[in-house]
């Protein structure tokens, strides 16, 4: 009785914070853009939408640079999946570490970094005009935006594509070489369908992140995209203006439907499922000619993916960086100032991040508990609800916030309840439950049954088995998902900008964002990137040692 | 009728390990030859050095008079079905079997006609749209095959085809193969670990023992007359004794004697028997009869199988159970009987 009592409640109270925090503000959304002035149902907004020139042309713009991402991306990613794939190839492990670098630093941190690089008198132009007398017009407008975005995200592509070429069975193509297949033929009728699922599913992958982007454009000054416009239209106009509900809708709309046309294209077919062996690509030696460019190829490419990494690095310890190929002079300055005088960013953020974080394996506990080992009513319901929120856009996420708590005030002191500091502590844990609730379903799957049933047998009740035999042996898993969620959290923009209401109150994200608007601040923006960026670098390397330490643990537990 | 394939003297080493050594063999036109061996043998990778997926060191490959060591897969006019089918997933049951034959540039109708014809030799004419994993592993199996003749390829090669289906259905398949052979009359070179298999199927087959190749014959010959105790072990059990020959005369040096062997003189060698050839009553009058105590039983359905102290030997000795013969005890002295020509000295 009493053990469906507290699971039933447990249940109940994490669908309630659910509904609270992200049901019920992306449901505000979709309602408000149906309202008309008087609050009566409408189509008007939509159609006006579809009226203002702005609108349409911010619409094929946001289109436009994520499709032609994708096609950057794909021009990075493609040569680098086949080097990798057909050949014995020395720079793999290069390449296949390249894949963490968009976990690293998102687009945004470094996309001034990248002005300073290769915009109109960056580094990079600055040489060419120099030695061949031309310039490329690397970030001008769009272009900046699908550069730096394609830049960051192409490794989906990378991953995805490598994955699904390794997965291919070797008997796939020595089967069509038996029956008279060679070549380029071979290649398109055989390897080429094979990987496209690994490849659509990457694509869409930075279709999405790039189309919902919006502190990307934000800093590179590029106004007419979707993004920013709806977070335009909200903070400037106001949070009754519907235009930037209707847009938060066509974002989350166009985001499923290209899930839902990358699907489509597939039919439904994974083949790496189907087939049975495995082992990649027939692999060749390759020839003099063609080692010099592969590796000029990689390492074009690697330059490109490290550039943001290094132009930040450069600003942060510049003094002043404009029409020169790298900084006059360096100091520790821009630092000094983050860490000494103002900082407020990394005091919040370390706040907001660690209280996200653990609120995240909490409801990652439990949420993993009631979906794998009981049979409680909806179970499955809030296993999708918690992982849905990785296909919200943070900024939708954000304006249902401010829709829904602006109208509440918080009780100590009678402010709206979205200016607190602490939703942006919740909207960032329910940003990063995912990440969490992976981690700790990957833990307790790995727990056998039999472990909890025999402490049963012996008389323990729920509380002593949670206590004494789940979370202990979770611990590295919980940990891990603590440390994912806490460290992506730091970079996170999109969402916490609409709920950021004072300085006083700002994360380090939203610090480098006001930091980079003005020159004189681009140096402590810089600074405070680099900050963001060391944080989920080591975080990510803790997460992955205690993984891999676990599972060898695990191993052993079972082995004996 | 000529060879169609000659392997002479063929060498293939990964690093220091020598797969095949200096393996030769000959195979007849039209027959249905088996490369059986225990994993790890190389018998595959003889197959696969075939149909141009691995390189010798050193030996030639002649297929139809033609030396092809140097030719690519797709040059070779060798069709080979791989053990785990390797169907392709995204292409339909007629575009699986169709592709050979677009490479080939064959017209489309006469495309569509092979492609038809092969399906109902293999009976899959009504699952031509599906896709292979909407297929049975027998139905995949039957693609597999249907893929690789529709092309008439000049040799048909078969690697272990029927290790992913259950017993039942193996035993089907093997009788399929056999009459698709028949029919279709291609020289087909099957590899599997399985004696059984390769005894009822077979025209001829290359035992293979760590690269190197045992004994070449038909499966009837190898039983009988194994070259070595590999061999006879693999086929089948066996009683080996080992001992010396002098004038006829088989001697473990100790009490275990047999007369009136056709052998030469040797001081190492070994006398074999097999588990059916000793019996408890005499049989002919060339038997020689030997003292015994039965040592343990077996029952194995349609024979029982004893383990006998003879002469300070134990013997294996299967004796059919036909239900009314007599069933020894443990201990029980028993008189046997061998002929000296079901004996063979090696």
């Amino acid at each position: 009785m009493f053990k469906n009592l507290f699971l039933n409640s447990t249940s109940l109270i994490i669908g309630i914070f659910l509904l609270l925090f992200l049901v019920i503000p992306i449901a505000q959304v979709f309602y408000v853009s149906f309202l008309d002035v008087n609050g009566s149902f409408t189509l008007v907004n939509f159609s006006d939408f579809f009226k203002n020139q702005l609108f349409i042309e911010s619409f094929y713009n946001s289109f436009y640079v994520a499709a032609m991402s994708v096609v950057l991306a794909s021009v990075f990613a493609l040569p680098l999946a086949y080097f990798t794939s057909r050949f014995n190839f020395k720079g793999s492990v290069i390449i296949q570490s390249l894949g963490f670098i968009p976990l690293i630093m998102p687009p945004f941190v470094g996309a001034v970094a990248m002005k300073l690089f290769f915009g109109t008198n960056g580094s990079v132009n600055l040489l060419l005009d120099q030695y061949f007398g031309f310039k490329i017009p690397f970030m001008e407008g769009l272009n900046g935006v699908i550069f730096v975005e394609s830049v960051h995200y192409f490794p989906f592509i990378l991953i995805n594509l490598i994955t699904s070429l390794n997965n291919i069975d070797r008997s796939m193509e020595e089967s069509a070489q038996s029956l008279g297949s060679k070549g380029f033929g071979l290649f398109k009728r055989i390897v080429l369908p094979l990987s496209m699922p690994g490849y659509i599913a990457g694509a869409s992958l930075v279709f999405l992140k790039v189309f919902d982007d919006l502190g990307t454009p934000l800093l590179l000054d590029i106004n007419n995209m979707l993004a920013p416009q709806a977070y335009l239209r909200i903070s400037s106009i106001g949070i009754n203006d519907p235009m930037g509900y209707v847009i938060a809708v066509i974002l989350v709309v166009t985001s499923i439907l290209a899930v839902w046309v990358a699907k489509m294209a597939l039919g439904g077919k994974d083949y790496s499922m189907l087939q049975k062996g495995g082992g990649g690509m027939i692999k060749r030696d390759m020839k003099p000619r063609q080692k010099i460019t592969a590796y000029s190829v990689v390492g074009l490419i690697l330059f490109l993916v490290l550039s943001p990494h290094i132009a930040l690095t450069l600003l942060s310890f510049g003094t002043i960086w404009s029409f020169s190929v790298v900084p006059d002079a360096y100091t520790i300055d821009h630092y000094k100032n983050i860490i000494f005088e103002n900082s407020i960013f990394i005091k919040n953020t370390m706040l907001y991040c660690t209280l996200a974080a653990f609120i995240d394996i909490v409801l990652a506990f439990f949420i993993s508990y009631i979906v794998l080992r009981t049979k409680v009513k909806g179970r499955q319901l809030l296993d999708y609800i918690a992982m849905s929120a990785l296909a919200i856009p943070g900024l939708v996420l954000g304006i249902g916030y401010l829709r829904t708590f602006y109208s509440f005030n918080n009780p100590l002191d009678g402010k709206p309840l979205a200016s607190w500091w602490f939703m942006i502590v919740l909207i960032l844990a329910v940003r990063r439950l995912p990440y969490a609730l992976r981690a700790a379903n990957a833990a307790l799957m790995q727990i056998s049954k039999f472990l909890e049933e025999s402490a049963e047998s012996l008389g323990a009740k729920k509380t002593t088995i949670f206590r004494k035999i789940l979370v202990p042996l979770m611990t590295g898993g919980l940990l891990a998902g603590f440390i994912t969620s806490f460290s992506t959290a730091t970079v996170e923009l999109s969402a916490t900008i609409m709920l950021v209401s004072t300085e006083v109150d700002a994360p380090l994200a939203y610090g480098i964002y006001s930091y980079m608007q003005t020159a004189a601040g681009r140096g402590p923006g810089a600074a405070l990137g680099m900050i963001g960026v060391l944080i989920v670098a080591v975080g990510t390397y803790f997460s992955q040692t205690i993984i891999d330490k676990k599972y060898k643990k695990t191993g052993e537990v079972n082995n004996g | 009728m000529g060879n169609i394939i000659n392997i002479k003297n063929i060498n293939v080493s990964y690093g220091k390990n020598h797969v095949l050594k200096d393996v030769n063999i000959d195979i007849k036109e039209k027959d249905f030859f088996t490369f059986l061996g225990p994993s790890g043998c190389g018998k595959t990778t003889l197959l696969r050095l075939i149909a141009g997926f691995e390189q010798s060191q050193s030996g030639e490959l002649i297929i139809d008079g033609k030396e092809v060591s140097k030719l690519n897969p797709w040059e070779r006019d060798v069709g080979l079905v791989f053990q785990n089918y390797a169907l392709w997933p995204h292409m339909t049951v007629a575009k699986n079997i169709s592709f050979g034959l677009e490479e080939k540039k064959v017209p489309k109708n006469e495309i569509d006609q092979r492609v038809d014809e092969v399906l109902e030799l293999v009976g899959m004419q009504d699952l031509k749209q599906r896709y292979p994993f909407q297929l049975s592993g027998g139905q995949q199996q039957r693609v597999a095959l249907a893929r690789t003749i529709v092309v008439r390829p000049k040799v048909l090669l078969l690697d272990e085809p029927l290790s992913n289906l259950d017993a039942k259905l193996r035993n089907q398949m093997r009788i399929e193969l056999l009459e698709l052979h028949n029919k279709l009359q291609i020289t087909t070179i099957f590899v599997t670990h399985d004696q059984e298999e390769a005894n009822s199927i077979s025209d001829n087959i290359a035992i293979f023992n760590e690269g190197v190749i045992q004994q070449v014959g038909a499966p009837i010959d190898l039983y009988n007359h194994p070259k070595n105790l590999f061999v006879a072990n693999f086929l089948g059990t066996i009683n080996a004794v080992k001992g010396k020959t002098s004038n006829g005369t088989f001697s473990d040096g100790h009490d275990f004697k047999i007369e009136s062997l056709k052998a030469d003189n040797s001081d190492n060698c070994s006398l074999l028997v097999r588990p059916q050839n000793i019996y408890f009553e005499k049989k002919n009058d060339s038997d020689q009869n030997f003292k015994g105590k039965i040592q343990s039983k077996e029952f194995l359905g349609n024979i029982i199988r004893y383990q006998v102290l003879i002469s300070g030997q134990v013997m294996t000795i299967d004796s059919m159970h036909e239900g009314k013969e007599k069933i020894y005890s443990k201990n029980e002295d028993v008189d046997v009987f061998i002929n000296p020509e079901t004996s063979q000295i090696i």
